[in-house]
């Protein structure tokens, strides 16, 4: 078991989260493991869902003071922590959105977008397909680009997703390949 | 070769393919390695280890709050927060009547020859552990349990009931009188080794000698205002064709009969839901989904006995509330409806059995033949009856058995429904 401090990466194989979570549950001291492999990730999803850093580390704060107020409800059943995790971002996310509050978009996100390859003029061209990606993201339906962020971002899989948002699987295959379908369409100049 | 992308996209990917052909699917996994390739966001360091240290220091507070949550009643929570609250009003007279009993108690103690912990004091009880270890009827289905309610003692006037273990569950029965049970399982339930530690086993009141039901304190009788006059009958054929027969026999064979203490494998636990389920069945009683059932049970020294409470189609179907009165295993001592004071005055009143409403009136059939009839449901409903008390006839809402059967000879479906109360 790779456990380590605060900002380092570690990964936790199912048997060793449960027993992370079993211990997090009787002394909430132990949250801190849980929270220092989880933040970079909720952090992650809920960023790239508001794009405003402001707002993200306030959602990020609120979907940590839930999980550990309520971590002593969590039971292992169908779905994993991480699942369960990602419900309570999400969740504020979704009240966040029904509140119907403007959110300014942070105008730096693009600039620390990175770009692989030594070639220059390559990297100007990735930059510009995915500052592009990035934009024509924020035009799906918010549960479109949920499941692409969760899937495509997050690297979770299809079952776990479909736990996060309520759905049967066969919903978020249908979520993920209408999703790419309309940006595929965007990004072709359709509507 | 297959390159790291075309493994991560493989990975990701692989599920989607059943939705797109294949040229499709190619410009599509394109996007999603944009996506994929896309970058993490980075979030400011100092945000990261402040939230970490903010959510560490609210452990505490937590902590407390999960301890306060154990205690799920609300009635304790409440208690909780009027004694230690910020704006308790009682906390210094708490903790000075604390430490009052603190010490009262120890010099009570430091003077006494002590018995052995959780050994009851009297040689003629047995010790509490025994006494539990007798019992085995502590279930009760489903009343409300609150802890450490005290019964009504100043209306029951039963010293026996004064007393209770402090903490211990009671169960509310549906006219709201606690009954005192024993331990079980459920959320207010106190280790026997605490109350053990603590001597409250001491307290516990000694079995009553005989049973003393909920129902006692407002029985009445009812005094109908004339004869009942039932409409005659007609099976099978025309009415024009038919013949009367005068005092027909009528019997009630529910569809099933459950044993209640031949073989283990086939008892339901006295006083469980399912055991009332089946002394009602095998009265003819179906409980249905919706309908509502309760039973409070006690122990004494003749025995364990069981109050049924049974409502079909629930608390607000205006269907009548039948209790039914029982001991260990399966004897019914009497039946009863609760009148609330809509038809007469509010309380208990005794009922016939179902098979003695069928006995008790003298039913007159238009049929072909003579008719043989056998019933197999009842339902327990207000039905509205001719009254004859001479002179004239009125119409009177009163408590009736309403059986469904078959008359056999023509097989017609036959209901009637039959007063049950009685007189």
């Amino acid at each position: 078991m790779a456990v380590s401090g605060l900002g380092e990466v570690y990964l936790l194989n199912e048997d060793i989260e449960q027993e992370i979570v079993s211990r997090a549950q009787q002394t909430p001291e132990s949250f801190g493991l849980l929270y220092d492999h989880y933040f970079p990730k909720i952090y992650n999803y809920i960023y790239h869902r508001v794009r405003n850093t402001q707002l993200a580390e306030d959602l990020v704060s609120e979907t940590f003071y839930k999980a550990l107020a309520n971590i002593q409800k969590f039971r292992w059943r169908e779905r994993s922590f991480a699942s369960w995790l990602y419900t309570i971002a999400r969740n504020q996310l979704v009240d966040t959105y029904r509140k119907s509050t403007p959110v300014l978009l942070d105008e730096s996100w693009a600039e620390s977008l990175p770009s692989t390859g030594d070639d220059p003029e390559e990297k100007v061209m990735q930059h510009s397909v995915k500052k592009e990606l990035l934009l024509l993201i924020r035009t799906l339906s918010p549960d479109q680009q949920d499941a692409l962020l969760l899937r495509f971002q997050e690297g979770l899989k299809i079952k776990e997703i479909a736990h996060i948002m309520d759905r049967n699987e066969g919903a978020v295959k249908a979520l993920l390949f209408r999703g790419l379908k309309n940006m595929r369409k965007k990004m072709e100049g359709g509507p | 070769m297959e390159t790291e992308k075309d493994k991560i996209l493989e990975e990701l990917y692989l599920p989607l393919e059943d939705l797109a052909s294949g040229e499709e699917t190619d410009k599509l996994k394109e996007i999603a390695w944009h996506l994929v390739d896309m970058g993490k966001a980075e979030p400011s360091s100092s945000f990261q280890s402040e939230l970490r240290d903010s959510l560490l220091r609210e452990v505490p507070q937590l902590q407390a709050a999960v301890w306060s949550d154990k205690f799920t009643n609300k009635w304790l929570k409440q208690f909780y927060r009027d004694l230690w609250g910020p704006t308790s009003r009682f906390r210094s007279s708490f903790a000075f009547i604390a430490a009052t009993l603190i010490i009262v108690v120890m010099a009570v103690f430091s003077h006494q020859p002590a018995d052995p912990p959780g050994r009851v004091a009297d040689p003629q009880r047995p010790a509490y552990e025994e006494q539990t270890a007798q019992r085995g009827i502590h279930s009760a289905t489903p009343g409300k349990i609150s802890p450490g309610k005290k019964p009504d003692s100043e209306e029951t006037g039963d010293p026996a009931a004064e007393e209770t273990w402090p903490g211990s569950p009671v169960m509310e029965g549906p006219m709201g009188t606690p009954e005192v049970v024993g331990p079980q399982s459920g959320e207010a339930v106190f280790p026997e080794e605490e109350i053990l530690e603590s001597g409250f086993g001491q307290n516990e009141p000694p079995i009553p000698e005989k049973p003393k039901f909920q129902i006692e304190g407002e029985m009445r009788d009812f005094h109908l205002a004339g004869a009942v006059i039932l409409s005659p009958l007609h099976v099978g054929d025309t009415e024009g064709e038919k013949s009367p027969h005068e005092n027909t026999q009528a019997v009630l064979r529910p569809n099933s009969k459950y044993a209640t203490a031949t073989t283990p494998e086939r008892e339901a636990e006295f006083g469980s839901a399912t055991w009332a389920a089946r002394m009602l069945k095998n009265e003819g009683f179906e409980v249905r989904s919706g309908d509502n059932l309760e039973i409070t049970i006690q122990e004494t020294l003749q025995g364990n006995f069981a109050e049924i409470f049974y409502q079909s189609g629930g608390k607000g179907s205006g269907h009548p509330l039948m209790v039914l009165l029982c001991k260990e295993p399966g004897t019914i001592l009497g039946y009863y409806y609760q009148e609330k004071g809509s038809y007469n005055k509010a309380g208990y009143y005794p009922l016939m059995t179902p098979a003695q409403a069928l006995k008790a009136q003298q039913l007159t059939v238009f049929s072909s033949s003579r008719p043989s009839l056998i019933f197999t449901d009842v339902r327990f409903e207000f039905s509205t009856f001719h009254l004859d008390d001479g002179r004239t006839q009125q119409e009177s809402v009163l408590p009736a058995y309403c059986f469904t059967g078959r008359e056999t000879i023509s097989d017609s479906e036959i209901k009637i429904c039959l007063p049950a109360i009685s007189r």
